[in-house]
């Protein structure tokens, strides 16, 4: 008796660990890839921003330190956020934060990923975030305010919500597959209460945590 | 005299052949794709598009008219890097569904993609969007937003409100064998199950008899 309840529980662990596994790789959403050690910035050094004038004077300065959001007890962060009127160029290797022009309606971001020689990478068929020879990142956000409004005005946490999500895919993040299943900051779209945060969870720690290590 | 004339004649037509040859090479360009990461509207269903779109028809894909492209000068790498853009494209309206439009009027249709060039002349091909360049003479059901300017549209929702009329017909008739090479493989990985779903419903609401 003793012996078929111990098989039985063995039964049972393997199993539970098998589907926690299988919950762990459909939930995973960060890329395989990796930023070249002479990046002068990288996730497990703490990333740096630069926010420039096109940002600050089309948002504000406040809503930026919203991608201290990712720190946590691990070691990838978010070391720094310079603004201006700061200058850029007394902090050249900072990842840029700037509003683009360009983006078309219902676009809120987006983010470009740089070699060291300032080619985009992302070779066909491929996510950026799965190649090695990342150098840099630069952000862009729309210059078209009223996706943000929430009753006629900029509201903070849609903002908030893209600014976090756009720095998620610097620390190599991509979009959750499974959209209806992972509560995250990294779906795409203005928040909700079932599929897209507002702010970093803690499937989204989870995966910086299997990504970047503790 | 007869000699260098045939000469000046061979010379004349080798040149011209080259011409030729050099435009069609250039015309069949084949550029690297390069995918931006963006965070956009999502719609989930056919009826939230349909909602929001102000324009719903199909159209004849025409001409493109040109790009516009931003960029900023990065101080460490001592460059302009680009940052953004899109290619505008003619369209013509062959039906309509919604919108005040009529059949034969004529819109700019802008597409989040462009050619940036390097230094060196090297061209990538960068794109927000998930569908691939449209294909002058093919024929859409579009799905289409306002832009800035008054005349220019886009897609709403990018890939899911956009289907080419040829695919269309083909899921009607066997949807395992539509063809659906004109999106991005990567968005085949992540959001087919969304994209069938969609084809469904717009075909069942829209297909050519």
């Amino acid at each position: 008796m003793k012996k078929v309840l111990c098989l039985l529980l063995i039964v049972l662990l393997s199993s539970t660990i098998s589907f926690e596994k299988a919950a762990a790789v459909q939930l995973s959403y960060y890329g395989s890839g990796s930023y070249v050690d002479y990046a002068p910035v990288e996730p497990l050094d703490g990333i740096k921003f630069y926010v420039d004038y096109s940002a600050i004077s089309k948002y504000g300065s406040g809503a930026f330190s919203s991608a201290f959001d990712w720190n946590g007890n691990y070691s990838a962060n978010v070391a720094m956020i310079a603004q201006y009127p700061a200058s850029w160029s007394s902090y050249p290797t900072s990842f840029l934060i700037q509003v683009s022009t360009t983006l078309l309606n219902g676009v809120y971001g987006d983010t470009y990923y740089f070699n060291a020689a300032g080619t985009c990478i992302n070779p066909y068929y491929t996510f950026p975030m799965d190649q090695n020879g990342l150098y840099k990142c630069s952000i862009g956000l729309t210059s078209r305010e009223h996706l943000f409004w929430k009753n006629g005005s900029v509201c903070s946490e849609y903002l908030e919500k893209t600014i976090i999500h756009e720095v998620g895919h610097v620390f190599l993040l991509k979009h959750p597959a499974n959209v209806n299943y992972a509560f995250s900051v990294m779906n795409q779209g203005l928040p909700n209460n079932s599929t897209i945060a507002s702010s970093v969870t803690s499937l989204d720690r989870w995966n910086i945590t299997e990504k970047w290590g503790y | 005299m007869k000699r260098i004339n045939k000469m000046i004649i061979l010379s004349s037509v080798l040149v011209l052949l080259s011409i030729i040859f050099a435009f069609v090479l250039s015309s069949q360009e084949e550029y690297e794709v390069v995918n931006i990461q963006c965070d956009r509207m999502v719609f989930d269903t056919l009826s939230e598009i349909e909602d929001y779109a102000v324009i719903v028809a199909e159209v004849a894909a025409e001409e493109e008219q040109g790009q516009e492209v931003s960029s900023f000068f990065d101080y460490e790498l001592k460059k302009e890097l680009p940052s953004g853009g899109y290619t505008k494209r003619d369209m013509t309206i062959t039906k309509v569904y919604k919108g005040d439009i009529e059949v034969g009027d004529k819109l700019v249709f802008l597409h989040d993609y462009y050619i940036w060039t390097y230094d060196d002349g090297r061209k990538q091909l960068i794109t927000l969007s998930g569908f691939k360049p449209l294909q002058k003479g093919e024929k859409y059901l579009v799905f289409l937003q306002e832009e800035y300017k008054k005349g220019e549209y886009s897609s709403a929702g990018d890939y899911l409100g956009l289907y080419p009329v040829d695919t269309i017909n083909d899921y009607l008739k066997a949807p395992e064998s539509a063809d659906f090479s004109y999106i991005y493989d990567m968005y085949q990985v992540d959001n087919m199950e969304k994209i069938i779903s969609m084809y469904d419903d717009v075909v069942r609401k829209y297909h050519k008899d």
